[in-house]
């Protein structure tokens, strides 16, 4: 059930992707799918009445294999957030080079001007 | 009770993002994707992943910084004209159906609350959990996966991050050179 | 930057408050960095909170200031030296032992456990990749945020982005 609204979620921002002119709007579907995909996979990993990966004082290592969650998608997840930041930064550099050439955010705009 | 308050806020991120996307205002938009980036910092929090929830806000308050700064300062209203009828049925149709095939697809997976490491016990990630603390001496089993047992990936998110910025100031440089038919350039307004 | 008052960056309260509060973000971020390796933290989270420090102290107090201090030359040169010498402590495994991203030092010296001192290579690692987003994502602020105007055909306004500091009083 909860894998299904994430799906949701990732195709709420596959329409706005798809379907809007606005060019900010298109680099905020990006960002909702980004979102979406991030949390399915750190809820893939996750156990009933888990703990956090983090070892503790006196802790043994066999509590930790019995009722940790799954350390390793979070790893994949923390690089995947500031990776996506990256791409981010060059999205907008390539909206504002947009509007200094064309001097419209709108792409059906864009496409009835010539350079 | 966990599954409960993730399935909510998970909705309220649904209408956030309908929001953030049908709004006319640009500044409400990159608003609302601030609080959708937020509520999920909050969902990693229950889920047991508190070095990603910090990772997740700070990062959160750079995004919405680079997209005001970026852009509200050139256009503050968007107008949307005319959209065709057509062209919008069929799209929201195609997207019907991959809802429906991805529906299927979905209830394949093992439920919420049992992870696929508690079937299989010659997963990798249960030797990181055994015997991280003593191979490595770091209490913290993540960063020992992404220092220690997979640091060729950290290694090569070094690069992906280079060829971002590095290319976003490749885009964003001085391009005309002078030209000689003497338009002058004058340089105010630093 | 430009505004219409004769200072640049933003009010006095917003001054005085940033003056107070910049040096402790520094300090959580530095926090964050080095006790990756013990508490849920880690070199990303504090090498972002560096760049949040930067950025503040740009919205606050205007350009001028902070490119005195952190050009474009300083921060290219700390992005650039953090990432090799990733790659040199990275290698440095296989000329002592046998793979490639060993754990040298804990390896020859293990040490006491929960300390601030221990795990070997991973506080060193750490702080490489917090110094390294911490400078790029200053730059990225840099580059959308340091504009000039050019004229051209008398009408038209091209607003460009030149990326500069004003050491000695000229620029680079």
């Amino acid at each position: 059930m909860i894998y299904t609204l994430c799906f949701v979620l990732f195709l709420v921002g596959l329409y706005g992707v798809t379907c809007k002119k606005n060019i900010v709007k298109i680099i905020l579907g990006f960002l909702i799918m980004e979102h979406s995909i991030n949390l399915f996979l750190i809820l893939l990993g996750w156990r009933k009445n888990g703990i956090a990966p983090v070892l503790e004082k006196g802790m043994s290592a066999d509590i930790l294999v019995k009722s940790a969650v799954d350390p390793l998608p979070q790893a994949m997840v923390i690089i995947s957030i500031v990776t996506g930041l990256a791409i981010l930064v060059m999205m907008v550099a390539i909206a504002i080079r947009l509007y200094q050439k064309y001097g419209t955010f709108d792409i059906t705009e864009m496409n009835k001007l010539k350079h | 009770m966990v599954e409960l308050l993730v399935s909510m806020l998970i909705f309220f991120m649904i209408i956030g993002a309908i929001i953030a996307l049908e709004t006319t205002d640009l500044l409400s938009a990159v608003i609302s994707i601030g609080a959708i980036g937020s509520v999920a910092s909050i969902c990693y929090l229950f889920v047991g992943a508190p070095d990603i929830a910090s990772t997740q806000l700070v990062v959160e308050v750079l995004i919405i910084i680079i997209l005001i700064r970026a852009t509200i300062r050139h256009d503050l209203i968007t107008i949307d004209g005319d959209r065709e009828f057509f062209g919008l049925t069929v799209t929201l149709g195609l997207i019907f159906v991959l809802f429906l095939f991805g529906f299927r697809a979905l209830s394949n997976l093992f439920e919420f609350g049992n992870p696929a490491i508690s079937q299989f016990a010659e997963a990798p990630s249960n030797r990181y959990l055994f015997s991280g603390f003593q191979e490595t001496g770091a209490n913290n089993i993540l960063s020992a996966i992404l220092f220690d047992y997979r640091g060729l990936d950290t290694f090569a998110q070094l690069g992906v991050l280079f060829a971002g910025i590095w290319g976003a100031f490749a885009i964003m440089r001085v391009q005309s050179r002078r030209k000689k038919t003497g338009k002058g350039e004058s340089n105010e307004d630093r | 930057m430009k505004t219409d008052k004769k200072s640049p960056g933003m009010s006095l309260i917003v001054k005085n408050t940033a003056r107070t509060v910049m040096g402790l973000i520094f300090l959580f971020g530095i926090y964050l960095t080095l006790y990756g390796h013990i508490s849920p933290a880690g070199g990303f989270s504090g090498g972002v909170v560096f760049a949040c420090t930067f950025i503040l102290m740009t919205l606050a107090f205007g350009k001028d200031v902070v490119l005195r201090f952190l050009g474009k030359t300083t921060a290219y040169i700390l992005n650039c030296s953090a990432a090799v010498l990733f790659l040199l402590i990275a290698c440095s495994g296989v000329f002592f032992g046998g793979n490639f991203f060993e754990n040298v030092i804990e390896k020859m010296y293990p040490s006491a456990n929960f300390r601030l001192f221990s795990a070997g290579f991973i506080p060193f690692y750490n702080l490489l990749i917090a110094i390294n987003i911490g400078a790029g994502l200053f730059m990225v602020f840099i580059i959308f945020s340091v504009r000039r105007v050019v004229e051209m055909d008398g009408k038209r306004k091209l607003i460009t982005t030149e990326f500069f500091d004003i050491k000695e009083g000229k620029i680079q």
